[in-house]
This record gives C-alpha cells, sequence and structure tokens, in this order.
C-alpha cells in the first residue's frame, strides 16, 4: 500500500520569480582587488637535498609579522 | 512525519525568511554583505581584513572578516571570502568556515582550511549544533552580521556535513601521527568545500509549502 506522507504546511508563501527578483538586486560589483591574479609564477630553483618550500595562501603578502604564523586569523 | 524532521522543516523556514528579510534591505539599498563590509573602499589590497576589527555579530558571539587574496585553489569567480569565527571561551575564537563571493557580492561556496591558515582554537564538529540550537535574532544587529548568521543557520545541515568532511580529510591526512602534526601541515590548506545555490535553497524552503511522497 502507497504510504502518503504530508509535510507539514506554513504561512507565507514567497514566489520562486520574487526571490530572484531580490537576489538580482543584491548583484552589485564589488571593487577590484589590487594584484588579485598573480602575473606570472615565481620560479624557485631548489637544490638537491634542500626542503620544498611551504605552501602559501597568498594572505602572507600584506599580513604583519604577528599574523603571518596564522596568516588568516582573526 | 517524525517530531525532527518537523523541527528542521521549520528552523529552515524561519531562517530562510530572516535571510530574505536581509535580502530586502540589501536589494532596496542595493547593496551585498560584501560590499557592506567594505565599506566605501575603492579598491581591496591583497589581504587587508574589511572591517579591520571583524564583524561581530550575534550577540558578539561570531566573528567575521572579508578579504580576497590570490590562491590557487580558489574558484575562478572569487572575489574574495568571509572567514567565520565563533567565540569558544577564555577569549579564544575558533575558525568555524569560510564563505566565497564572486565579483557581484554573491555567495559561491563554503569551504573549510587548515588550523595553520587561521590559527586560534581548533573548532570541535560537536560544538556546531549546539551552537546553532542557541540561535540568536536580533534586527538591531548590522545587516551584514545578520546575512551572515542567517546564512550560518540556513546552512547549518550543510556546514555540519562540511565540517565532518573536515575532520574526516585530517584523520585520512595523519596517519600514524596524531592530528596536532597535521594541523601544522604547509602542503594541506583546502580540507572541505560545499557548493552554494541560494536562490534553489531558499526555494526548496519557502516556495515549495506542501509535499506528499
Amino acid at each position: 500500500m502507497k504510504r502518503k506522507q504530508g509535510r507539514i504546511i506554513m504561512g507565507t508563501a514567497i514566489s520562486a520569480a520574487a526571490i530572484a527578483v531580490m537576489i538580482d538586486h543584491t548583484r552589485q560589483r564589488l571593487p577590484e582587488g589590487k594584484n588579485q591574479v598573480a602575473t606570472q609564477a615565481a620560479v624557485i630553483i631548489i637544490d638537491e637535498g634542500e626542503e620544498l618550500p611551504a605552501a602559501t595562501t597568498g594572505c602572507e603578502e600584506s599580513a604583519p609579522k604577528g599574523r603571518r604564523q596564522a596568516p588568516c586569523s582573526l | 512525519m517524525s517530531l525532527r524532521n518537523v523541527q528542521k522543516d521549520a528552523h529552515a523556514y524561519h531562517w530562510s525568511l530572516r535571510l530574505l528579510s536581509c535580502l530586502g534591505e540589501m536589494a532596496a539599498g542595493e547593496t551585498n554583505a560584501a560590499l557592506l563590509a567594505l565599506g566605501n573602499a575603492e579598491s581591496i589590497a591583497n589581504g587587508t581584513r574589511f572591517p579591520d576589527q571583524g564583524l561581530l555579530f550575534a550577540n558578539e558571539r561570531w566573528r567575521a572578516f572579508y578579504h580576497c587574496h590570490a590562491d590557487e585553489a580558489a574558484h575562478p569567480d572569487e572575489h574574495g571570502h568571509f572567514h567565520i569565527f565563533t567565540d569558544v571561551g577564555d577569549r579564544q575564537w575558533a575558525h568555524v568556515a569560510a564563505l566565497a563571493i564572486d565579483g557581484y557580492g554573491q555567495p559561491l561556496h563554503w569551504f573549510t582550511v587548515n588550523r595553520w591558515v587561521t590559527g586560534g582554537a581548533w573548532f570541535e564538529t560537536a560544538r556546531f549544533r549546539a551552537l546553532a540550537s542557541e540561535a540568536f535574532d536580533d534586527d538591531k544587529e548590522a545587516l551584514a552580521g545578520r546575512w551572515l548568521y542567517a546564512m550560518l543557520m540556513l546552512y547549518q545541515a550543510d556546514l555540519l556535513d562540511l565540517l565532518n568532511r573536515r575532520d574526516a580529510r585530517i584523520r585520512e591526512c595523519c596517519g600514524s601521527a596524531g592530528s596536532e602534526s597535521t594541523f601544522d601541515r604547509r602542503d594541506i590548506h583546502l580540507l572541505s568545500k560545499c557548493d552554494v545555490d541560494l536562490e534553489t535553497k531558499l526555494g526548496m524552503h519557502v516556495c515549495v509549502q506542501s509535499r506528499c511522497s
């Protein structure tokens, strides 16, 4: 026997179109980030036996010294 | 229908409406959360945080900042992201998740990062459900903060899954070594990711009011 399961019916219904319009009005261009895209990857020459450099997140470049250990910390 | 499902539906419905209310205010002002966080900045230096001291919200239990920086792993449309932290006591903040934003201020995806990236205390996933059940609601808070909080609450289940996948990735990486050593491994940055489709999410909870299966 097919079991029917009703879901709770709640008040206010907003059309999908209204949501789309609302979201669309919040689509506003953000100011450009400076140096957001690296123009050229750096070439790092590593001698045999030397350790590979640590990966970076990109946060480090402008972070104050205290924050460099955890580049995206509060 | 179980009580748990009713509660989940009610939670999602409530936070969808809260988010829609924020979006309505933003739409009227032709703005978005990223623009509000950026203030009057005309250009953004790599890594600079907005606002400088972070944005406190939800009764100062949560804190976030927005910034942009080059990142090979980032979405091609990403402009920047919010890093979101919660107060875990003893004046400590723990990073819960980050929310990537496109060039038009729209959310792209949630993601988690390794501890060396954000520092501070490691956020214990078990705390998330408790934090979400202490849901705080206050119209007097800043609009960007209210939007972020409504996003956190609406995506509660997704964020729980995101954090569980983050923990699984840490376990996978640490092998026989403890997780403490993995937290500092610079070769491990991004831990988990979850796409955001706000229109579909809101439509799912607010437009479809009754279903039968």
